[in-house]
C-alpha cells in the first residue's frame, strides 16, 4: 500500500475533518437557505445565483479546514521526515505528492457532499431544483483547490518548523482560514478591481466553484448581474500558478526540515 | 571531504548545541567506525543520544563534521543502509505496528519477511495491531530495535536498546547484534552490558566529551583517576578538572561501578 493511499485513507476517515469540514459547514447552509434568503428577489436565476454563491464561499471555508488539519500533522513527524529523506527512498517530492493526493481526494469528496447538502436544502426551500450545472468542472476545481490549500498549509507549517519555532504554530494555523473569510466575503459584498480577484487564489477558487455550480460566469461581485464578468481561464491559470509556486516552496522546505520536539509547541 | 571505503561513520570534532541552550551537548567529539561494533557508555545526559542523533541528521551540527557511509550528513539523501531504534523516527503517521512495518518496507524497497519473523520469535505478535504509542515502554523499545535491524542496514545506530527490555529478550537481541554484519554504534549507561560484548570497541562519554577508544573486554581492567597520569590510555577535562583513564591501576576501578552518574563525584 503506497504512502499516498495511506494518507488518503487517514484523511478520509478523520472524524474531526468530517465535523468541521461538513457538519459545521452544513450549519451555514441552513442559515443561507432559511435565514438569510428572506430579501431575495423571486425567480429561478436569482435563486440559482444566490445558491451558487453560498456553495462557493462555504466550500472554500470547508477546504481550508481540511488543509490545516492535515498539514499540522507534519509537526508530529519532523524526525521521521528528516531521517526518511536521508536514509530511505522517501523524497520531498514523493511526500508532497502523497499529501496532495490525499488533500485532492478529500477536497473532491467534500465538494460532492457540499453539493448534496446545498442542493437538498436550497431546492427544498426555493421549491425548485438546484443542481450543479457542470459537475466535472466542479470536481476539477476541487482537485486544484485541494492542491492549493495543501500547498499553502504545508508551506506555512514548514516555515514555522524550520524558522520560527513550534510556539508560533497557533498563530499560523488560523491564517489560511482568516484569509478565506476575508477574501471569500469580499467577493460577496464588495466591488474590488478584477485584477485583485485574479491575484487572490481564494477568489479564483470561489469564482470557479461559483461558475461550475451556476453554469454562468462569475462576476466581480458574486450573484449580481451588473458587475464585470470574470474570465475563468485566467482564474484557472492564476490558481494553477499559485499551486505550482506553493507546492514547489513546500517541497524545498521539506527537504530542509528540522527535527523538532512536539513539546516545543506547548503554550503553557 | 571524503572518507575511506570501509568507513560507515566518521565524526570529526563534532559540536552540537541546541537552540536556546548556553552549553554544548556534544563537545568536539571524534570517532571513526569501519566494519565493526562499538558501545558508547556514559551517564544520563552525557550526550550519547545527541551524538547518535547528529549522525542521523536529527540534531543541529554547530561545529565539525559527520559523514555517514561516506556522505556528509547535512547533504546526504536517499542513502539506504542506516537503521536506528529511535522511536521518533517511526512517527511518520499514526498506524499500527503492522502498517508501520509495511511502510518502512516500502520506503526501503526491501522485504519485511525477516522482521515479521523476528516479531514472532520475540513474542511480540500481539503488537502488530497497535500503534507504537500504545505499547509498553519495553515493547516499544524492542519494536524499534527490530525495525533498526531490519531491511539490511550497513550501519546501526542504537540508543539504549535494552532499556526496559527483559533479560531473555536482551540475550536474544545481543545474539542478533553479534551475528549481524552491520557496523554498530550502541549507546548505553549500563556497564554490565559490556561483559556480553567483549570484542566490541568502547568509548565513554562524559559531559559531552567522547573518550576512547578502548576494548569492551577490558572493562574489568580500566580505572579512572583525577589528574594527569603519564601512562593514561586517554584523558579529558571535566567539571572536576583533568581525568585520566588507565589500565590495571588508578583511583577507582570501573569494575563494579553501578552508577556512572556519580563516577566523577567519587574521584573528586
Amino acid at each position: 500500500m503506497t504512502l499516498a493511499w495511506r494518507y488518503t485513507r487517514a484523511v478520509l476517515t478523520n472524524p474531526a475533518l468530517w465535523f468541521w469540514g461538513v457538519v459545521f459547514m452544513a450549519f451555514w447552509f441552513v442559515l443561507g437557505a432559511y435565514v438569510f434568503s428572506g430579501g431575495l428577489a423571486p425567480g429561478h436565476s436569482a435563486e440559482s445565483a444566490y445558491t451558487s454563491a453560498w456553495f462557493a464561499v462555504i466550500t472554500l471555508f470547508s477546504l481550508t479546514t481540511l488543509a490545516m488539519s492535515v498539514a499540522s500533522s507534519i509537526t508530529y513527524g519532523t524526525s521521521a521526515l528528516a531521517f526518511g529523506f536521508r536514509y530511505t527512498r522517501l523524497s520531498p517530492v514523493r511526500y508532497t505528492s502523497a499529501l496532495i493526493v490525499a488533500a485532492a481526494a478529500m477536497a473532491v469528496l467534500l465538494s460532492l457532499v457540499m453539493v448534496a447538502v446545498v442542493s437538498g436544502l436550497f431546492s427544498t426551500h426555493f421549491g425548485s431544483t438546484m443542481l450543479p450545472a457542470n459537475l466535472p468542472a466542479m470536481i476539477g476545481v476541487a482537485v486544484l483547490s485541494g492542491a492549493f490549500m495543501m500547498g499553502l498549509a504545508t508551506t506555512l507549517v514548514l516555515v514555522v518548523i524550520n524558522f520560527l519555532g513550534l510556539r508560533h504554530m497557533n498563530f499560523i494555523e488560523f491564517f489560511p482560514l482568516i484569509l478565506s473569510y476575508i477574501f471569500g466575503f469580499t467577493q460577496l459584498f464588495l466591488s474590488v478591481p478584477a485584477w485583485v480577484l485574479y491575484l487572490s487564489p481564494w477568489n479564483d477558487m470561489e469564482s470557479l466553484l461559483y461558475q461550475a455550480f451556476s453554469g454562468t460566469p462569475a462576476r466581480v461581485v458574486l450573484g449580481t448581474t451588473t458587475s464585470p464578468v470574470l474570465s475563468w481561464p485566467i482564474s484557472v491559470g492564476a490558481l494553477a500558478l499559485w499551486v505550482a509556486v506553493l507546492v514547489g516552496l513546500a517541497t524545498v522546505l521539506l527537504g530542509r526540515i528540522r527535527s523538532v520536539s512536539i513539546q516545543e509547541g506547548r503554550q503553557i | 571531504m571524503s572518507t575511506g571505503p570501509d568507513s560507515t561513520l566518521s565524526v570529526r570534532d563534532l559540536t552540537v548545541r541546541y537552540p536556546g541552550s548556553d552549553t554544548d551537548a556534544v563537545v568536539a567529539a571524534s570517532l571513526e567506525l569501519g566494519r565493526e561494533k562499538i558501545a558508547i557508555v556514559g551517564p544520563n545526559g552525557s550526550g550519547k543520544t545527541t551524538l547518535l542523533k547528529a549522525a542521523l541528521g536529527l540534531a543541529p551540527v554547530s561545529g565539525g563534521s559527520v559523514h555517514v557511509l561516506g556522505h556528509d550528513v547535512r547533504t546526504i539523501r536517499r542513502q539506504l543502509g542506516v537503521g536506528t531504534n529511535l522511536e521518533e523516527v517511526y512517527r511518520l503517521m499514526t498506524v499500527p505496528v503492522g502498517g508501520l512495518i509495511s511502510i518502512w518496507a516500502d520506503l526501503t524497497g526491501r522485504s519485511d519477511e525477516e522482521l515479521r519473523r523476528w516479531i514472532d520469535d520475540f513474542g511480540l505478535k500481539g503488537v502488530l495491531e497497535r500503534p507504537l504509542f500504545r505499547l509498553s515502554t519495553g515493547q516499544s523499545k524492542l519494536v524499534g530495535d527490530l525495525l533498526a535491524m531490519a531491511f539490511s542496514p550497513r550501519l546501526l545506530l542504537l540508543d539504549e536498546p535494552f532499556d526496559n527490555v527483559d533479560f531473555g529478550r536482551r540475550r536474544r537481541y545481543i545474539d542478533l547484534l553479534n551475528r549481524s554484519s552491520a557496523s554498530v554504534a550502541l549507546s548505553t549507561h549500563e556497564l554490565d552490558l559490556l561483559l556480553s560484548l567483549p570484542e566490541w570497541g568502547l568509548y565513554f562519554m562524559f559531559e559531552g566529551q567522547l573518550i576512547g577508544r578502548f576494548r569492551a573486554g577490558d572493562i574489568d581492567r580500566l580505572h579512572v583517576s583525577r589528574g594527569h597520569q603519564p601512562d593514561a590510555l586517554a584523558g579529558f577535562h571535566s567539571s572536576i578538572g583533568e581525568v585520566s583513564v588507565t589500565l590495571d591501576h588508578g583511583d577507582l576501578p570501573l569494575k563494579g561501578v553501578s552508577n556512572l552518574g556519580y563516577l566523577l563525584d567519587r574521584i573528586a
